[in-house]
């Protein structure tokens, strides 16, 4: 019966929320549904490289997320980013899934300011996928890119494409790793509320929304709200962030699977 | 050949009824303020009106009432209840709380401006309330003598007309034998709609009206309705700020919490006003429209003080059903037993009479609800009793609803605000046994920003007669789902708004033999650059699950239908007294493996309306074009005052109508309407007894209404 579960949990998970494409990573994130591509984050490193470019000092990070209830449905993520002078580099690494069936990339980031309101960023990452028994792993490359713009003093708008070259994980029915676009804004409507929105294109696919809010509520706590369509979800999120640490909580909810919790700690230099 | 010459008599007496009043106004002195009243209140009525998505027939009666009382006597800020404010429908909860707590903190407001300086008003909103509501030093109220109510009270009188110009198959001509043979072949009646309605109100405090109904088809002071009209409504209702403070006798409404346990009449659920998927409730109202089902007979009493009230209610009237047997049971009672309930109101045909009146419905209960400025917490409960069994003829998808003779709904009711958090919900308990719930919370995140968030969950085997709650089915059961909505002022010029609904049915539905489930996504981004000019995009995509009835299999299966609304609506003032508005809209309509059907309407609006002028204009010619009836289109149209529609566009075709107003003297208007549909892929409308053997569809209205 488990397993049964797991394969159907698997092959939803595959086809709707293409982990390749949209790793999942950072509780702030996933508290506003993944809506973050104009986001500024230590976890843009894995959603946005631009939104690295404005981090003044040390970051990293450590994400956790379980899916449906699944043990095998794991996601650990992990960030480390470095501003070098006006530069930022950084590293991510990604695993999902568990012995007989393993997702796994490393990525290494680079973003920089481009003038006072745009900033670039870009990210080369290998990915392996591990099947169990005499199957054996394949591997391939990625690369991805985005940019942030400061429209105004509130808004500022922000795409990213991922593997717009189509990277091919095996010969066989020429699986190859998912490519998206996606392209949205973020409304600093006051220093207590943050709206996202951003709509997203997987090549050959549907156009799908997210919007997400964060509202800092008092100080250290942040609440955020998220939905979504193309995979349609709800999400829910709850962040304390002191000087040089910061809890992230979120879960999502899918109507037939389910709530997946996520928890990240991330912590920064002071 | 009866129903050429009823048309003729009808235009003659038009003609001359013109005349008089023309002459009648010969000397009359036009009032300026009566053309802005009007405009004022019916621009209120459509700004909430275009935020509803469907619905052929509306009753914003009583919101048209209250505009018009509150503009006679605008509500003083400095001395007013929640309730007031909120039976407005313009305010929301925080700007209600924020203008009591600006009260609060700063004393009286000296002039109405101050009300920029209120926490979450907006110049927007003031604009809108302006009309109805003042600032003056509170004053206590004073003690009326019946002479006086009678002397200060107003009359408000209503007659209307209307008629289809194309015979109906139901008012053909037929021969008697055949008719002999199948008596419900043809209407008794003829073919208009006669429609009058009186209404006496002292302020808000005393009411009393009669509504009086003939539907097409249905006879008159003759045969069948020797009474006169087939139906009748009237109401005395009393209302003050003493112990006893609603009282009514006769057809009333009752409205209570978030519409669980009990809410009879009008009520919003997701529109594009996403924030008014809240509830708020008004207590005892009484009823002055024509739904022959959605109200209370009998009578009900609020006693009590400003915080703890007491309402107490029973309703008995006799309703429509289908009855399938009376036996007589051993102690000689007889024991009808029905089918179905009849809810359409007509009663055209032999057979349709034979149903009307069939089984006396009784409801009586009680709420006890104590309030404070921050909230409130009711209780309710609600019997209803048949002296019939209902054996309704259940399907496996509906076998859980009611079925029996007597049902008991006990629910319990709250809403807090607690600084910018408003938190409202009831939870409510059948008789059965079965549960239903709903959970929300408003926040006022920012004076820019709010936010929704509702949670339902409604058994499948609850079972209310009288709720009417935020549901996306038909009725609260079998059903669950968390709704999201938010409005964002981005700057003076533009607006959002945005829902997002996740809903789940567990059980089986009509047309939908599986468990199911479905979302709704609603975006508005409005642009209104100046006080004459309003632009709009609006995009809404609704995905449920249907059977698929194309599979050639046996086993049917339901699959997803996705319908997607796409709308561009602008409208501007093009002249001091010429108002043009345009939409056009395309709606996607699919079943997974199914090809798109595909609908679009576009319409032009003129409006004309010149101040000292005593005749005002709406037109409206619309173009439409949809592949089915399930890529159909709805638009609101302006009408007669007091009759609001918004039909649903389909097939492919035209629509003209001209609504026009004649204000005749002072207390005296006049309204003529002429509607056309006209088909171009068809030779004939309709089906049945409504058919029409021509591709168009013409109607007239002729209202009058004299107030004094």
């Amino acid at each position: 019966m488990r397993s049964i579960l797991l394969i159907i949990a698997l092959l939803f998970t595959q086809s709707i929320f293409a982990q390749d494409a949209f790793p999942s990573s950072g509780g702030r994130f996933e508290g506003v549904n993944g809506a973050g591509v104009a986001l500024q984050d230590t976890w843009s490193i894995m959603q946005n490289q631009a939104g690295l470019a404005r981090q003044e000092q040390f970051s990293a990070g450590a994400f956790l997320q379980n899916r449906f209830g699944l043990s095998e449905l794991t996601v650990l993520s992990l960030a480390v980013v470095k501003p070098i002078q006006n530069q930022v580099v950084g590293l991510s690494i990604n695993t999902y899934g568990f012995q007989n069936y393993r997702r796994s990339r490393v990525g290494l980031a680079y973003a920089r300011k481009l003038g006072e309101d745009l900033d670039v960023g870009l990210q080369m990452a290998f990915h392996q996928v591990q099947l169990g028994g005499t199957y054996g792993t394949s591997n391939t490359f990625t690369v991805e890119g985005g940019f942030r713009y400061q429209l105004n003093e509130e808004i500022a708008v922000a795409a990213h494409i991922f593997n717009p070259n189509r990277s091919q994980l095996s010969d066989f029915n020429s699986e190859s790793i998912p490519s998206v676009i996606r392209t949205g804004i973020s409304w600093e409507v006051s220093k207590k509320v943050l709206i996202l929105a951003e709509v997203h294109q997987v090549f050959d696919g549907k156009v799908g929304v997210r919007t997400g809010l964060e509202y800092h509520a008092v100080e250290p706590l942040y609440i955020r709200l998220g939905a979504g369509s193309r995979p349609d979800l709800f999400s829910f999120g709850l962040g304390y962030a002191w000087n040089r640490l910061s809890i992230d909580v979120a879960a999502s909810y899918e109507q037939i699977l389910g709530v997946q919790p996520m928890l990240s700690l991330t912590y920064h230099a002071e | 050949m009866r129903n050429k010459l009823g048309r003729h008599t009808v235009l003659k007496w038009g003609a001359l009824l013109v005349l008089v009043l023309v002459v009648i106004r010969a000397q009359s002195q036009e009032s300026r303020d009566e053309i802005v009243r009007q405009r004022i209140i019916e621009q209120r009525i459509e700004i909430i009106a275009e935020g509803l998505e469907e619905g052929d027939e509306l009753d914003f009666t009583t919101l048209f009432d209250d505009l018009n009382y509150y503009y006679d006597r605008k509500i003083n800020l400095n001395r007013c209840s929640p309730e007031e404010l909120r039976s407005l429908y313009l305010l929301t909860e925080f700007q209600i709380q924020g203008l009591f707590d600006h009260i609060e903190k700063y004393g009286q407001l000296k002039e109405i401006w101050e009300l920029q300086a209120v926490k979450n008003w907006d110049q927007y909103t003031i604009l809108n309330v302006l009309p109805f509501v003042t600032v003056k030093p509170p004053s206590e109220l004073e003690r009326v003598t019946l002479k006086e109510i009678f002397k200060e009270g107003k009359h408000d009188l209503f007659l209307r007309y209307q008629d289809v110009l194309e015979e109906r198959q139901g008012y053909a001509p037929i021969s008697p034998e055949e008719l002999a043979e199948n008596p419900n072949r043809r209407y008794l009646g003829s073919s208009y709609r006669a429609y009058a309605r009186y209404r006496f109100t002292y302020g808000r405090n005393i009411s009393f009206g009669i509504t009086a109904e003939k539907d097409p088809g249905e006879e008159f002071f003759k045969g069948t309705q020797k009474q006169g009209f087939d139906y009748y409504s009237s109401h005395l209702y009393y209302e003050n700020n003493t112990f006893v403070r609603r009282a009514v006798v006769g057809d009333y409404q009752l409205q209570f919490g978030q519409g669980l346990t009990l809410w009879s009449g009008l009520a919003f659920g997701k529109s594009a006003d996403a924030l008014n998927a809240k509830r708020t409730e008004i207590g005892i109202r009484p009823y002055t429209s024509v739904d022959e089902n959605l109200f209370l007979r009998g009578g009900a009493v609020t006693i009590g003080g400003e915080r703890l009230q007491w309402t107490n209610f029973y309703s008995s009237k006799h309703i429509d059903a289908n009855i399938v047997s009376t036996s007589d049971s051993v102690d000689t009672e007889q024991l009808t037993t029905i089918s179905s309930f009849q809810l359409s109101g007509f009663h055209r045909t032999p057979g349709e009479l034979q149903d009307k009146d069939a089984i006396r419905e009784t409801y009586y209960g009680s709420n006890l609800t104590y309030k404070t400025r921050r909230g409130q917490i009711g209780l309710t409960a609600l019997i209803s009793e048949y002296d019939a069994n209902i054996n309704r003829n259940l399907q496996l998808y509906n076998q859980f609803e009611f079925n029996s003779k007597s049902n008991q709904v006990i629910g319990l009711n709250y809403s807090r605000t607690i600084k910018n958090v408003n938190l409202f919900g009831e939870v409510s308990r059948s008789e059965n046994g079965a549960w239903a719930t709903i959970n929300g919370a408003l926040v006022a995140l920012d004076p820019r920003v709010s936010m929704i968030a509702i949670y339902r969950n409604y058994a499948r085997k609850f079972q209310n007669q009288l709720a009417n709650t935020f549901v996306e089915g038909t009725r609260p059961a079998n059903e669950s789902g968390i709704y999201v909505g938010g409005q964002f002022k981005i700057n003076r010029q533009w607006t959002a708004t945005t829902y997002a609904d996740f809903f789940r049915f567990r059980w089986l539905r009509f047309q939908t033999d599986a468990p199911s489930a479905g979302r709704d996504f609603l975006t508005q981004l409005n642009y209104k650059p100046s006080r004459n000019k309003e632009f709009y995009l609006r995009y809404r995509s609704r995905t449920r699950d249907r059977n698929a009835g194309f599979l050639d299999v046996d086993i049917t299966t339901p699959l997803p239908v996705n319908q997607q609304n796409f709308r561009i609506n602008t409208s501007f003032l093009a002249h001091p007294n010429i108002k043009l508005k345009s939409r056009a809209e395309l709606v996607l309509f699919q079943q997974e493996g199914q090809p798109i059907e595909r609908g679009f309407l576009l319409y032009q609006d003129l409006v004309f309306k010149k101040i000292q002028f005593p005749v005002s204009m709406s037109l409206r010619y619309a173009l439409f074009y949809t592949d089915s009836y399930n890529a159909r289109i709805y638009a609101y149209e302006s009408d007669v005052l007091y009759a609001f529609s918004i039909p649903a566009y389909f097939s492919r075709g035209s629509r003209f109508y001209v609504t026009m107003k004649y204000k005749v003297k002072r207390g005296v208007d006049l309204w003529l309407r002429y509607a056309r549909w006209h088909y171009d892929d068809r030779q004939v409308i309709s089906s049945g007894l409504e058919q029409i053997n021509a591709p168009h569809r013409s109607e007239i209205k002729v209202q009058l209404r004299l107030r004094f």
